[in-house]
């Protein structure tokens, strides 16, 4: 996973609870990085995990619920990077099914290493979109956390239900969004 | 942990971040330095390929080239050597031919006229050859003088008024009397009319066919304008494309239909082209065709 995941995370934490926990975190974690993390390096999606948990374990909140926080992160970082794409989507609808074809291409120009996850959009009607996410990682969480920021960026009627097709992997996912 | 505590540690941390971050960018900068001199090296080789290829084709022109011009010379000399005993036998067959009559053994006679109309035949091909490769090796001389174009016209139209006759066609000439006189090569041009004449006789039955000679200008040029009409079997846009190449019959039944070789109209334009002029067609299937041509009033700088 790209450096650039770890470095939010640990952001996230200090913004939301403290320098002191983010890296006494770090500490307890015994990271084989070391948590010395570079935007352009790649690392062992597991010490990510260990992170969550940890910080689920020091906080007392549920790791999907942190995972889901970590998307809304994620989105206002993109958004403060790339402002023009998402002025250009206009919306959520649109911003989901250019993921797979625009968005996370461009990632993957950037990043050739870049382990992405898969997303299959399908209008199944003017108002309804399905969303499926699949990835071994098991991340739907953090994308359901980044499609709810998005409904918030956009100030739009959005309701979210989602189904996991993965037995509670969180590894494949289908969410259904349906427009007010 | 206290502050100070988290913020060395954070300090640390960002101290191997930054040096592993500098790391990899060496490492990449090594990669991107390798692959430019891997492109380099593919680059290179590529430019040796196309140098070698182009040698090769040089060489297969040169090769080609060679070849045309020793084909050629080769076809020049035969037409030459055809020529001479050709000439004998049809100068003794107009004699044969003669006789017999006088003898009025009239079937011989018949027979004799069938030997020398083919023997015709085969000298003007072997002419038209000729006279195409001379043009192509560019050693047709042209001898130009001031030429009077009726009578010229008159000596090609008694040439084909048998045809004429047999294909029941009539035929129209519309001279502008302002047209009387060019500066010309008049075996040339007398060549050139025989040529388009021949085959708007030859492709027409029962209809009419046009002459047309008039002054043309063309920018500052003073050109005179030649147009050959008729009112034929006429030609597709395709078949029109083809007909100024050497050997190109319309259909491949053209020959048995109506005989002929292909070389008539190719010849036609390069002795337009010697002349200083040049020639097109126009034609629809079922309708007729027009052959026009064109040459310099007056040669430059006389
Ligand atoms: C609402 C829109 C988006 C969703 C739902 C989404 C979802 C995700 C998810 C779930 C992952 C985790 C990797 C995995 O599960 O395999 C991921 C990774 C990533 N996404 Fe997106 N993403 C979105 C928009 C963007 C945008 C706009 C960018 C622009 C830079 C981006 C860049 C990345 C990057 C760099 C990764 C890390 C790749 C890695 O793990 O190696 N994403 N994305
Ligand atoms: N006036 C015409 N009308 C129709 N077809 C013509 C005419 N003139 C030429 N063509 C076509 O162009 C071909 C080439 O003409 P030419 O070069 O004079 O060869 P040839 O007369 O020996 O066939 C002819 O075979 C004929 O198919
Ligand atoms: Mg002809």
């Amino acid at each position: 996973m790209k450096g650039m995941v770890f470095t939010e995370l640990i952001e996230m934490i200090e913004a939301r609870f403290s320098l002191e926990l983010a890296e006494s975190i770090i500490e307890a974690c015994a990271l084989p990085s070391g948590g010395a993390y570079t935007a352009i390096g790649t690392y062992d999606h597991a010490e990510l995990v260990a992170i969550v948990v940890e910080l689920a374990e020091r906080t007392g909140a549920e790791i999907p619920q942190l995972i889901h926080a970590f998307g809304g992160h994620l989105f206002a970082t993109f958004l403060k990077d790339r402002p023009a794409l998402f002025a250009q989507m206009g919306g959520t609808f649109a911003l989901l099914e250019h993921l797979d074809g625009t968005v996370h291409v461009e990632v993957r120009k950037l990043y050739p290493d870049a382990e992405l996850p898969r997303f299959h959009a399908e209008r199944r009607s003017p108002t309804h979109l399905a969303l499926t996410y699949t990835s071994e990682r098991g991340f739907a969480d953090l994308a359901h956390g980044l499609i709810d920021a998005s409904i918030a960026h956009y100030h739009e009627p959005i309701t979210v239900t989602s189904e996991d097709l993965s037995a509670g992997r969180r590894a494949h996912v289908r969410f259904d969004l349906h427009h007010a | 942990m206290d502050q100070i505590r988290a913020l060395q540690l954070r300090i640390e941390r960002e101290q191997r971040a930054r040096r592993a971050a500098e790391k990899i960018a060496e490492e990449k900068t090594r990669e991107l330095f390798q692959i430019n001199q891997a492109l380099r090296v593919l680059t290179e080789d590529l430019q040796r390929r196309v140098d070698e290829r182009t040698e090769e084709l040089r060489g297969a022109r040169d090769v080609a080239l060679a070849a045309s011009a020793a084909k050629s010379d080769f076809v020049a000399n035969l037409s030459h050597e055809l020529r001479t005993p050709l000439n004998a036998i049809i100068g003794y067959g107009e004699m044969l031919r003669e006789d017999l009559h006088a003898l009025d053994l009239e079937d011989l006679a018949h027979d004799s006229a069938r030997i020398l109309s083919a023997g015709n035949f085969l000298l003007v091909l072997i002419n038209d050859l000729l006279d195409l490769e001379k043009i192509e090796a560019g050693q047709l001389a042209t001898h130009l003088e001031e030429v009077e174009v009726a009578p010229i016209l008159w000596s090609v139209v008694e040439i084909i008024r048998p045809d004429l006759e047999a294909n029941n066609n009539t035929l129209e000439l519309a001279i502008d009397p302002l047209a009387s006189e060019l500066v010309t090569d008049p075996t040339r041009l007398r060549q050139i009319l025989h040529n388009l004449l021949s085959n708007a006789t030859k492709f027409t039955r029962d209809g009419k066919i046009r002459v047309e000679i008039g002054p043309e200008h063309q920018g500052l040029r003073r050109t005179m304008a030649f147009a050959i009409r008729d009112s034929g079997v006429g030609m597709t846009p395709e078949q029109l494309g083809r007909v100024f190449q050497r050997f190109v019959q319309a259909e491949s039944t053209t020959a048995q239909r109506y005989g002929g070789t292909g070389l008539g109209l190719a010849l036609t334009r390069s002795l337009c082209q010697l002349l200083g002029g040049d020639i097109t067609a126009i034609s629809r299937p079922g309708q007729g065709s027009t052959f026009r041509f064109w040459l310099p009033w007056e040669i430059a700088g006389q």
